[in-house]
């Protein structure tokens, strides 16, 4: 199969302007799709759970990244979430990674800022005093990571 | 917190790294096992919370159904199910071996 690339990465969150919250205002990522759809059509029922009338989606990209896929982030307005997030030892998409140029500076940078480590900084600090990558909590408990580029 | 990042605790995970192309091309898409431990959870939709699938973009997406169907491969639908509001298929979804969503655009997005 040929294929240009990976054109995205989707995920289902509780309350959108909570995850813009993270994704758009902390993380710096730009909002370049923001639509309510139907979901009767194009194969939806076939990849949904229940029964859903309508989604906010939203796709969010980090500026002058346009080759790389986006972020397509979708909620379901006026309708019960379903689902927990899962951690990385179980089957499924556990988390995708954003590599930084500083990942200790940033890890200070989100602690401060309130986000949850899912663990204490120091248990992402190797001997040597630095950090290759580490993982935070979305506002959904969706697993973040930030790598250094090399993992 | 269970085990920091695992639900369990594990002591091995084999890891493989894929991407297309060669050199240092991102996104990778980086799998694992834990070789000889009981594997847990299922994956999940759409509309539940967490990460349903990703996308890749190719240039003819009915005949890359068909390939994929003619290997055996289980489309998560009837061909038809996946036309659009415009008459078109312009993506399609299929289930990995572990049942994952794996969907195939046109490279309209979505």
């Amino acid at each position: 199969m040929d294929a240009s690339g990976i054109s995205h990465i989707a995920f289902c969150v509780r309350d959108l302007d909570k995850s813009l919250g993270f994704y758009r205002d902390i993380l710096g990522m730009q909002v370049v799709f923001d639509q309510v759809q139907d979901t009767t059509t194009g194969g939806l029922p076939h990849v949904y759970q229940h029964s859903r009338k309508t989604r906010r989606t939203v796709h969010l990209q980090f500026a002058g990244s346009s080759t790389n896929p986006k972020l397509v982030v979708t909620s379901h307005p006026n309708e019960d979430p379903d689902g927990d997030p899962i951690k990385l030892d179980q089957i499924g998409i556990s988390h995708y990674s954003f590599s930084v140029p500083d990942t200790k500076a940033l890890m200070s940078e989100l602690a401060g800022k309130g986000i949850p480590l899912a663990a204490a900084p120091d248990v992402w600090t190797g001997s040597d005093g630095n950090v290759s990558s580490f993982y935070v909590y979305d506002p959904d408990g969706i697993l973040v990571q930030f790598d250094g580029g090399s993992a | 917190m269970d085990y920091l990042t695992y639900k369990h605790q594990r002591n091995t995970r084999r890891q493989v790294r894929l991407a297309y192309g060669k050199g240092d091309v991102k996104p990778t898409l980086t799998m694992t096992s834990h070789p000889g431990n009981n594997p847990d959870g299922k994956p999940i939709k759409l509309d539940q919370i967490g990460i349903s699938h990703i996308s890749f973009t190719v240039a003819d997406v009915k005949s890359l159904a068909s390939e994929l169907v003619a290997k055996g491969v289980a489309l998560a639908g009837p061909m038809d199910g996946f036309v659009n509001a415009q008459g078109d298929v312009s993506s399609i979804f299929v289930f990995d071996p572990d049942g994952i969503l794996v969907q195939f655009d046109s490279g309209s997005g979505g």
